[in-house]
């Protein structure tokens, strides 16, 4: 009996207690570093998509479509609203894509950044590099974006990363999402 | 004394050589092909699955002769997913350009065939030291079996090494090389040259591996079936 | 009903475990010589699979959500896997005897593939209903078990052919394996996907 049956389960259980125990640990350790450092990179996401931006202020205006996860008014160091810094989440190819999308007032895309996501290791993180990226920066409001695979005509055709459509497609679709999002905020407080 | 000093050096470049557990046992092959992209992601990869490796090892050499035979199988699945955790959460804090790169590889490193069979073969029937010394081996011949084939793909594929440009002017890179289709070809063509200069080989016509199917199943072998 | 077509698509054709995500490796080398062989294997998989994804969506929505505990997710995941599959093997040899005997050896192999773990996982990161994650499930093994069978095929010819010595055994398999997944990967972009 001993043997058989108590043992075995006393020895199992106790290697699972013991292991859990040592998981929550190494958890507790580390999630307020997670934690930390996921503000800070927000942060600098910003400062990075306007860079004459002073600082941030998270507003929560109505009306907004629910992809969008935070709006930031950038404010220069004088005191004036120079834009608005959108946190986007859309679906990619493999799961939420983070995005962070700079808007100035005038209405012209000043930066995109694309953060965490679960897209094809290696093609889908070609995403992050300017050349693709970079193309935004030719957009504004009024523009309504498209894909397309080559022969990229117009400001508004964004030429996607070959072998990643539908990571560049999720990108460009959170942009628009941003860019309706400016509009809705410009327009609605005139 | 020199006998035994001979035996330790053997355990350890064992898993780098002779008993590649890539290359030669064809174990932890998902890994192999889905990560390799890139030269950086091997080491990356590499270097946690050796972490697990190790932890598990030292762990059940440590508890071998107290783990009765009826619960073998959960308490290595639990040791071993436990250090895979580990290492998740640490890679998540502290290495996270790693940790984004490697994705839903990591915590998959509970089922690399290595790390169980290790454990199977290895751990719970040798001392700790030795353990040790094997998991140290496996681990390292993972990671350069790795690197061998994260450099091909990276440098045919994307012209890069380690993220420095390398071929610029000689050639285009060719894209299918970072695509699923080349990490067949590039680990193909590596276990093909060394077929080619390796003593062992000849008459092999099966897959060249010990556990060449599952480890489960060499587990089940080896112990009269009861799992 | 779109979605999950797109789901089921997606998964079989253009994120193909096996040539596409590299999940399940093992036995789709090891197993796919015969054309039998793949298909039991492929069939105790798309059993398992299914299963498995309906009862780690439950722990995971129902357990360890809720009470903060994700980080146990891997290890929670595959012992439940693990148990799962001795059940399935208990329950198979008890009432369906011929089922058992033509699955049987199959069956303890599946708890370290790759695939199964992975389609847990997977279920998890894209944040899957339980209807999407089981379709995922099921297709994904439904991909798998494809491959496989179309590789056997595959297999089963270079046997007669003359390879030279160095390719012999693995690598050929490999580069016929290669020259599979770049057919499965003409189907990218299909239905927009």
């Amino acid at each position: 009996m001993w043997n058989s049956i108590i043992k075995p389960t006393l020895v199992l259980f106790v290697v699972c207690a013991v292991i859990t125990g040592a998981l929550a640990y190494v958890n507790d350790m580390t999630q307020d570093i997670i934690f930390q450092r996921t503000q800070q990179e927000q942060e600098q996401f910003r400062k990075d998509v306007m860079g004459n931006a002073d600082r941030f202020v998270q507003v929560n205006p109505a009306g907004i479509s629910d992809k969008v996860a935070g709006v930031y008014e950038a404010y220069s160091q004088d005191g004036t609203i120079i834009g608005y810094v959108m946190d986007v989440k859309t679906k990619g190819y493999g799961g939420t894509i983070s995005l962070t999308v700079g808007v100035n007032t005038d209405g012209q895309v000043t930066g995109v950044i694309i953060g965490d996501n679960n897209e094809t290791p290696g093609l889908g993180s070609k995403a992050k590099e300017p050349g693709f990226t970079g193309q935004f920066k030719e957009v504004n409001v009024n523009h309504t974006l498209s894909v397309v695979k080559q022969n990229k005509k117009s400001a508004n055709e964004i030429q996607a990363i070959s072998g990643a459509t539908i990571t560049s497609r999720a990108v460009t679709e959170g942009v628009q999402v941003a860019l309706d999002s400016v509009k809705l905020i410009t327009e609605g407080g005139k | 004394m020199a006998k035994s000093s001979k035996k330790t050096f053997s355990v350890l470049t064992n898993g780098i050589m002779k008993e590649n557990p890539v290359l030669k046992l064809v174990l932890g092959t998902c890994p192999s092909l889905a990560i390799t992209t890139m030269a950086k992601n091997g080491i990356g990869m590499g270097i946690a699955a050796t972490f697990v490796l190790l932890g598990s090892n030292i762990v059940i050499s440590l508890i071998r002769k107290i783990v009765p035979d009826k619960v073998r199988i959960p308490v290595f699945i639990t040791v071993i997913a436990g250090f895979t955790t580990i290492v998740d959460m640490l890679l998540h804090a502290y290495l996270p350009d790693i940790y984004k790169e490697l994705g839903i590889y990591i915590p998959l490193i509970v089922v690399n065939c290595i790390i169980f069979a290790r454990a199977e073969m290895f751990a719970s029937k040798n001392s700790v030291g030795m353990s040790i010394l094997d998991a140290l081996g496996m681990g390292a011949g993972f990671t350069i079996a790795l690197l061998i084939i994260g450099s091909i793909r990276e440098i045919l594929g994307a012209g890069t090494w380690m993220g420095i440009p390398v071929t610029k002017n000689l050639f285009d890179p060719a894209i299918i090389m970072i695509l699923p289709p080349g990490g067949f070809l590039a680990f193909g063509f590596v276990v093909a040259a060394i077929q080619k200069f390796s003593v062992l080989n000849v008459k092999n016509k099966e897959i060249s591996s010990g556990c060449g199917m599952n480890c489960a199943g060499c587990a089940a072998a080896n112990n009269g079936g009861d799992n | 009903m779109k979605e999950i077509i797109l789901i089921a698509i997606a998964a079989v054709f253009v994120e193909n475990f096996v040539l596409s995500k590299f999940l399940g490796i093992c036995p789709f080398l090891g197993v796919s010589k015969k054309t039998s062989t793949a298909v039991g294997m492929g069939g105790a998989i798309i059993f398992v699979i299914t299963i498995s994804s309906a009862v780690t969506w439950f722990i995971y929505e129902f357990l360890l959500k809720p009470n903060e505990l994700t980080y146990l997710k891997t290890i929670v995941f595959i012992l439940v896997i693990a148990a799962l599959v001795q059940l399935v093997e208990t329950v198979m040899k008890k009432f369906m005897p011929p089922l058992y005997r033509a699955l049987g050896i199959y069956l303890p192999l599946i708890t370290t593939n790759c695939a199964v773990l992975g389609s847990a996982l997977l279920v998890v990161e894209r944040e899957y209903s339980l209807l999407n994650a089981v379709v995922f499930g099921f297709s994904s093994a439904v991909g798998f078990t494809l491959a496989l069978v179309l590789f056997s095929g595959v297999r089963e010819r270079i046997e007669t052919n003359d390879i030279p010595m160095a390719f012999q055994g693995l690598p050929i398999t490999l580069v016929a394996a290669a020259l599979v997944s770049v057919a499965f990967f003409g189907f990218q972009g299909l239905f927009g996907i």
